[in-house]
């Protein structure tokens, strides 16, 4: 499923003194099967444009298409729309509740009347693209790491089998051991169901290493979009706009402007190992 | 002198587990014998993945929980004795990960006045540890406000403020920026430095961060209720395969400076920031 967005402009309060513009004719094309990494700081409006894209939120002006057609063209459409756009909101752990993990996960189907047989097949493999084992199956959601507990959440937003998932800061408050195993989880998703994703995050470590391709909103606009190699290669850029690239990129800027010829896309370890090398050795 | 002193200390707890199946029961060690000393005045991180321990010990600090077995020794307080410990919260005070969970009123000045009378301070007193409490996080226009209105780092920093109004001489953060953004952190940052430098309060960081614990003067690293390293930031992140082990990360030029190591590459391995880093590779350039 593809999302195109014209001109979608969304105004809080609008006529009162707490009018407030939170998107300024954003416009933006997904195709489908893209891994989106959506980078901003706190007020750039990447959670209001999130809530858009699964029709929590009705734009002030504009519009989102979903395969070519109008979310709010047929209101009665939209609980459809929020199957297929599924979204995960920030610490979606606080929103288990249910006595056991597949209880929880099954939530979602079960409301959507399907039939036994698709709710358990539904939920097992949600819980098995996240990396849960059925020994977690009847443990209560309360009793897991933090990291367990948010596959979980995660896992209850794919039993509905959605075409889009959108990830608001799904690393958030973990230990990097946390971090890493829901990034490989997101990671698996991604390659085996091949369905869109939109990562929202602060950290530019996380959505180095996942997305095809990043947008950077800044003040309700999108201030750049393009490769990671792209963007990252931007570096005091983005610190113009409380954004930071990842550590290693500074280095490779900074020597840059100290005159080395090193490459200009440069946002991982390994890279960097790879240019430094090149850089000490070549001239031997 | 010592802030924090610990002896043998050790945390035992049972652990119950509701299930469908009825309810179980298990003893959990969440600190092994642990020893160290934490110096009056100085900035020192804890790190460890969720479940070491860490975070069990912060709470030590303050007294929430006391040692099943061993002492622990705050401002010269033994915590296990219950009458000491006003003078102990006192003089440890403590900031958490969520801001949201820590402020009380709905206007910033009296948020921070709402410790110093709970002490009992008198209120021509109180007027002035809230100025002098905002005015060191950065605060005092934001005094009428309402924190509510307020982004994550500002309400980080009113808490610290709320702390600070009580006169502490140690502060203990545990993760107190992992739900901020880039310039709530940095602004987070700033003020815990500012407060060790600058006012020489005693600061113990508990941070999944590296690019914040390199700033720190010591670095204690719980794995399993043990404390397994200690040292200063330049002994401990070195070691990139143990911190890997124990579920944590390196700087990516420490680990950057290990790979090219590791390749024959003559670089130090203590490198901890950028500025370390580019030049150390501009001196080598220059000695090619």
């Amino acid at each position: 499923m593809s999302i195109k967005i014209n001109h979608l402009t969304h105004i809080y309060n609008a006529d009162t003194i707490f009018e407030k513009t939170a998107l300024n004719d954003v416009n933006i094309e997904i195709q489908k099967g893209e891994f989106i990494g959506l980078i901003g700081h706190t007020g750039s409006g990447k959670s209001t444009l999130i809530q858009h894209l699964n029709g929590t939120i009705s734009p002030t002006s504009g519009e989102i298409l979903l395969d070519g057609e109008n979310i709010h063209k047929d209101k009665t459409k939209l609980k459809e729309v929020r199957q297929r756009v599924g979204l995960a909101f920030q610490y979606p752990e606080h929103q288990l509740f249910e006595m056991t993990v597949y209880k929880d996960v099954a939530f979602g189907p079960t409301n959507m009347k399907l039939t036994e047989q698709e709710i358990d097949k539904r939920v097992k493999e949600a819980l098995q693209t996240v990396g849960l084992s059925e020994t977690v199956y009847d443990k209560s959601p309360f009793e897991l790491s933090g990291g367990q507990k948010r596959r979980v959440a995660i896992a209850g937003v794919l039993a509905m089998n959605p075409e889009i998932l959108i990830l608001d800061e799904p690393t958030a408050g973990l230990d990097p051991k946390g971090r890493d195993e829901i990034l490989y989880a997101i990671k698996q998703l991604h390659k085996q169901r091949g369905i869109t994703i939109i990562l929202v995050s602060h950290s530019m470590e996380d959505v180095a290493k996942l997305a095809d391709r990043l947008i950077v909103m800044e003040k309700g606009h999108i201030a750049m979009t393009g490769t990671p190699k792209e963007v990252f290669a931007r570096v005091r850029e983005l610190e113009k706009i409380g954004l930071a690239a990842p550590q290693i990129s500074y280095v490779i800027t900074e020597l840059k402007e100290k005159g080395y010829n090193l490459p200009e896309d440069i946002y991982t370890v390994e890279e960097a190992v790879k240019a430094l090398y090149t850089l000490l050795k070549g001239e031997e | 002198m010592e802030m924090i002193k610990a002896e043998n200390l050790s945390y035992e707890y049972i652990k119950v587990t509701e299930t469908e199946k009825g309810t179980k029961e298990e003893k959990i060690l969440a600190l092994n014998h642990v020893n160290l000393s934490i110096e009056q005045g100085s900035f020192v991180a804890v790190l460890g993945h969720n479940g070491s321990g860490k975070s069990t010990f912060a709470k030590h600090i303050n007294a929430l929980v006391r040692p099943t077995e061993g002492v622990l020794w705050v401002n010269g307080y033994d915590t296990q004795n219950e009458e000491l410990i006003w003078d102990i919260r006192q003089s440890a005070g403590m900031v958490f990960q969520n801001p949201d969970n820590q402020l009380v009123a709905t206007v910033v000045e009296e948020d921070i006045a709402f410790g110093p009378e709970n002490m009992g301070v008198p209120s021509e007193q109180i007027r002035k540890r809230v100025e002098d409490a905002l005015n060191a996080v950065g605060m005092l226009e934001y005094k009428q406000h309402s924190p509510a209105k307020l982004s994550g780092g500002q309400k980080q920093r009113i808490a610290i403020a709320g702390v600070l109004a009580m006169k502490p001489k140690c502060i203990v953060f545990d993760e107190p920026t992992a739900m901020l953004d880039p310039v709530g952190r940095k602004d987070v940052m700033n003020t815990i430095l500012q407060l060790n430098k600058e006012e020489g309060m005693t600061i113990v960081l508990i941070t999944h961060y590296m690019d914040e614990a390199v700033k720190a003067e010591k670095v204690f690293v719980i794995d399993d209720g043990n404390m397994v390293l200690e040292g200063t930031p330049k002994e401990v992140f070195p070691q990139v395969e143990t911190l890997k082990s124990y579920g944590l990360d390196v700087p990516q030029v420490t680990e950057t400076a290990y790979e090219l190591k590791k390749m024959g590459i003559s670089i130090s391995q203590d490198i901890l920031t950028v500025e370390e880093m580019v030049g150390a590779i501009c001196q080598l350039k220059s000695t090619i």
